[in-house]
């Protein structure tokens, strides 16, 4: 554990440090703008935000700040601090996130298992089909044809038989269930090719190991054999790979946020460094290292629980 | 007597290959029968074909195979699952990659009890816990609740052969039980399945290479070669005048001649002393090598005798770098092992089992090319020439180097294995268990390759195994380790023919004696032993003296080269 929280430290010093120094390299500053400003109000504003401080100073300072917890002001939203901004919008893009790892768990579990089960059959191809398109496709690509065809067209459709004017799934927004369904599908819609390929590669996988033949000799039948004995070692190998998958969605959602217009966190990652707002890049780089750290310990403690041989055995085997 | 499975006409052949060809027999109540062959004569396909494991969608199959008067190639798969572990037990060759990794043995092992009996878990539980303490599992509460992996190879196998009898069927098929485990544990294997038969009047199929073995356990024998019944007969009949070449092959791959002497040169080429490597867990202390000291004369080859867990294999990691010991020293021609460059140069390993230390992504001329890329990094022509030298040395062709290990039989992987460790001309072979993986033929086979080579290059070989029949073949000098010490150090003959301390008595009357005084002495003392104090032997020992609990017997010379640890002499 000690170890683990040295890692996590080193990891979050290395990020900060880095972002530190990249962002600075970029040209220009956030106080950059079309309009001309006075020099001297430009040089009050660099005096405020510390900015005509030397490099290694404001690096300082910054450092102290974050080691009792501040991240600091924005230099784009005046006024408001970083961590402000973050409580506000990172609820959203968790929901979202929440949601959207569940439907791709779900449905991704679901079709690889049927595909393993009937591999080479008519419901494996199509299967397959589904799987590749979903993975290959981009999220912008993907979430904006649903955005027209399930919140534009199918009202159309709904219109023209019922003359009712409905909108099931509102094209933007995020309030009420019906508004999260398609940004959710358009968010999970990756990840859930993904597993359901890995699930039907590693079930095929343990289907041919020996204690499965075992399994059988005993006498239990195709559906006992694979919920007892195959899917949990199936499981396995998704296991190792849901900590980076499952943090790709919950930070990752700025493209499908930026399409159906839903307030999270994502579109603060592209436009503070658009802005050039120097604590805005860095708060949220320090944040999103903090969620991802927790997610991967997350998923390798429910490694340990699934599978018994990572654990730390303070016995040594039984027996001669 | 009752037939109980009458097996006429059978075939089987996978895309055009036939792999069982017009076999018939038949297996009485009661009776054991051995069905003997090399590996790969199909006789593993035969028992899988009982159980109706073979699916008609991948295998052609022809014939009938009537159990109960059953023909269990037209049962449908319901019918078939309440034959498989209700009347037909089965019980494989590894235990340990036949049991579920994830999944506890409490409730693996109650699962046919479950299924076929409808007893509830906890039921099933409490009577597989007597079932177990009647199969002389020590502490069979902490088994059930242990996983596999913390189990030992001989340990498992007695779980597996508990569940597949625990709901009491007609016949148990036991594919080759023993094979994957060392001489003690297999005696107390064979008396199990021996007992059960006795005791619930259950008939076995036992399959198996080993004819000897065979001889052991069966009523009557059935020899397979190529996917046919080649002899069929009384075990005693067939091993005395056997009547077909096949058999009379298998029967020579047991009986192998022993090697020629080659005369000892005294030159110590490897020291060690005073070994120590204690493994803390929790508040114990296991202490794998407890004070080992060993010399290692170049040119000899010293064969290392021991049970699993007595520390051969902590010895031979610690010779070959891979651990640091908690203390004492290993010296190379005066030199700490620790402190050499190059000490691949000096010293190869040959592992166990050669897939799984195999790269399966890598080409064999890459696998075997490794320890010269690291050492010198040659260009491609003389790398290759180097490879395809080495692959030769062994007795492989030399296209084999493009080939993956998966396309290589287990005999030729081991091949690639030794040919890997002498690219880099090592003076030192460890070799630990290289043969245990394959049939007696090849065994044999391998075994003469081993020979050759030493004369050929003037290898030093430490030669780690649990079987005393290849050390005696082989080796000139033996150690037998017990529980992290030597007990007993010699030339082979002495060893052999002259066992002073009681374990290598009992293990040397293992081999080739009877077995049942044997496998019960065996079986009533674990580990009850005090781990630190005094003899480690004393309490499976018969003639512990109070001494023997006090103090831990030092190696004292006995006469010549012969030294022992024991209090009686």
């Amino acid at each position: 554990m000690l170890k683990r929280l040295a890692s996590f430290l080193i990891t979050m010093w290395l990020v900060v440090t880095l972002t530190f120094i990249f962002i600075r390299c970029l040209p220009g500053s956030p106080f950059n703008s079309d309009k001309m400003v006075h020099p001297q109000i430009l040089s009050n504003l660099n005096t405020k935000y510390g900015l005509d401080k030397p490099f290694h100073e404001q690096y300082l300072r910054y450092m102290q700040n974050l080691v009792k917890g501040d991240l600091g002001i924005s230099m784009i939203y005046k006024n408001r601090s970083v961590s402000s901004i973050i409580k506000r919008a990172f609820p959203v893009s968790l929901d979202l996130g929440i949601r959207a790892v569940l439907l791709a768990a779900f449905v991704g579990l679901l079709l690889g298992l049927i595909s393993a089960l009937f591999t080479n059959k008519a419901q494996d191809h199509i299967i397959s089909a589904i799987t590749m398109i979903s993975v290959s496709l981009p999220g912008f690509v993907v979430g904006t044809l649903l955005q027209y065809l399930l919140c534009y067209r199918l009202s159309v459709l709904i219109y023209n038989i019922t003359k009712v004017r409905f909108n099931i799934f509102p094209n933007t927004g995020w309030e009420g269930f019906r508004s999260t369904v398609v940004p959710t599908i358009a968010l999970a819609a990756g990840v859930m090719g993904i597993v359901a390929k890995m699930l039907r590669s590693s079930l095929k996988d343990v289907m041919n190991q020996d204690y499965i033949v075992m399994s059988r000799a005993k006498g239990l039948n195709k559906r006992e054999v694979v919920f007892r004995h195959a899917l949990k070692n199936a499981l396995l190998p998704l296991l190792s790979i849901s900590g980076p998958l499952v943090s790709s969605i919950i930070m990752g959602s700025f493209v499908i946020e930026n399409i159906f217009s839903i307030p999270g966190l994502g579109r603060y990652f592209v436009s503070s460094v658009q802005d050039k707002d120097y604590t805005m890049v860095l708060g949220l780089s320090v944040f999103s290292v903090f969620i991802v750290v927790l997610i991967n310990t997350l998923t390798d403690i429910l490694y340990a629980i699934v599978d018994p041989r990572v654990r730390i055995e303070p016995k040594d085997r039984l027996g001669a | 007597m009752d037939t109980i499975l009458r097996i006429k006409d059978f075939s089987l052949s996978f895309k055009g290959k036939k792999i069982l060809d017009n076999i018939n027999m038949s297996v009485s109540k009661g009776e054991i029968l051995a069905v003997v062959g090399e590996s790969g004569s199909g006789k593993s396909m035969l028992a899988r074909s009982v159980l109706g494991l073979n699916s008609p969608d991948v295998f052609d199959i022809k014939g009938k195979i009537f159990f109960d008067d059953r023909d269990i190639n037209s049962l449908p798969e319901k019918e078939l699952t309440k034959i498989r572990g209700a009347k037909i037990g089965m019980v494989f060759q590894e235990p340990l990659s036949y049991l579920n990794p994830v999944i506890k043995m409490a409730s693996q092992l109650t699962e046919p009890l479950n299924k076929h009996k409808k007893i509830n878990k906890r039921k099933a539980a409490q009577l597989m816990e007597d079932f177990l303490r009647k199969l002389n599992i020590n502490d069979p509460l902490q088994y059930m609740k242990s996983y596999p992996h913390q189990l030992s190879g001989g340990m498992a196998q007695r779980g597996v052969i508990a569940m597949n009898s625990s709901c009491e069927p007609e016949l148990i098929i036991a594919d080759e039980p023993t094979s994957s485990i060392d001489v003690i544990v297999q005696y107390s294997i064979i008396k199990l399945i021996k007992d059960l038969a006795r005791l619930q009047g259950t008939s076995v199929i036992f399959i198996t290479h080993d004819l000897q073995l065979a001889a052991k356990i069966a009523d009557r024998v059935a020899v397979i070669s190529k996917g046919r019944i080649v002899e069929e007969g009384d075990v005693q009949e067939v091993l005395k005048n056997p009547r077909t070449n096949e058999t009379a092959q298998l029967l020579n791959a047991c009986i192998a001649e022993r090697a020629q002497e080659t005369g000892v040169k005294r030159k110590a080429l490897l020291e060690i002393r005073d070994l120590r490597m204690h493994f803390k867990s929790g508040n114990n202390i296991n202490r794998a090598l407890d004070g080992v000291s060993l010399t290692v004369y170049e040119g000899e080859t010293l064969g290392i005798l021991g049970e699993s867990g007595c520390g051969k294999s902590t010895l031979s990691r610690i010779i070959t770098r891979i651990q640091r010991p908690t203390s004492g020293k290993v010296l190379f021609e005066g030199t700490d092992i620790f402190s050499i460059k190059d000490y691949s140069k000096i010293v190869q390993m040959i592992f166990q089992d050669s897939i799984t230390s195999m790269n399966p992504q890598m080409r064999i001329e890459d696998i075997v090319a490794e320890g010269i890329d690291i050492l010198y990094g040659k260009s491609r022509q003389e790398r290759t020439k180097d490879v395809i030298e080495c692959l030769k040395r062994v007795g492989l062709d030399k296209s084999i180097k493009d080939r993956f290990p998966h396309q290589l039989s287990g005999g030729q992987r081991q091949r690639v294995g030794i040919a890997r460790a002498l690219i880099t001309n090592p003076k030192i072979l460890i070799c630990d268990e290289p043969t245990s993986y394959l049939d007696t033929v090849s065994q044999k086979h391998m075994l003469d390759l081993f020979m050759k080579l030493k004369n050929e290059i003037n290898l030093t070989y430490i030669f780690i195994t649990h079987n005393i029949r290849i050390l005696g073949n082989i080796s000139d000098r033996i150690a037998v380790m017990h529980k992290g010490r030597i007990v007993e150090i010699g030339t082979r003959d002495e060893i052999v023919f002259n066992p002073v301390h009681p374990y290598t008595k009992m293990l040397i009357d293992a081999s080739i004696k009877d077995e049942d005084y044997f496998a019960e002495s065996l079986f009533q003392t674990d580990d009850s032993a005090c781990n630190s104090c005094g003899c480690k032997y004393h309490a499976l020992c018969k003639r512990t003296a109070e001494k023997c609990r006090q103090e831990s017997p030092a190696l004292i010379n006995i006469e010549g080269e012969h030294f022992v640890a024991c209090h009686l002499f």
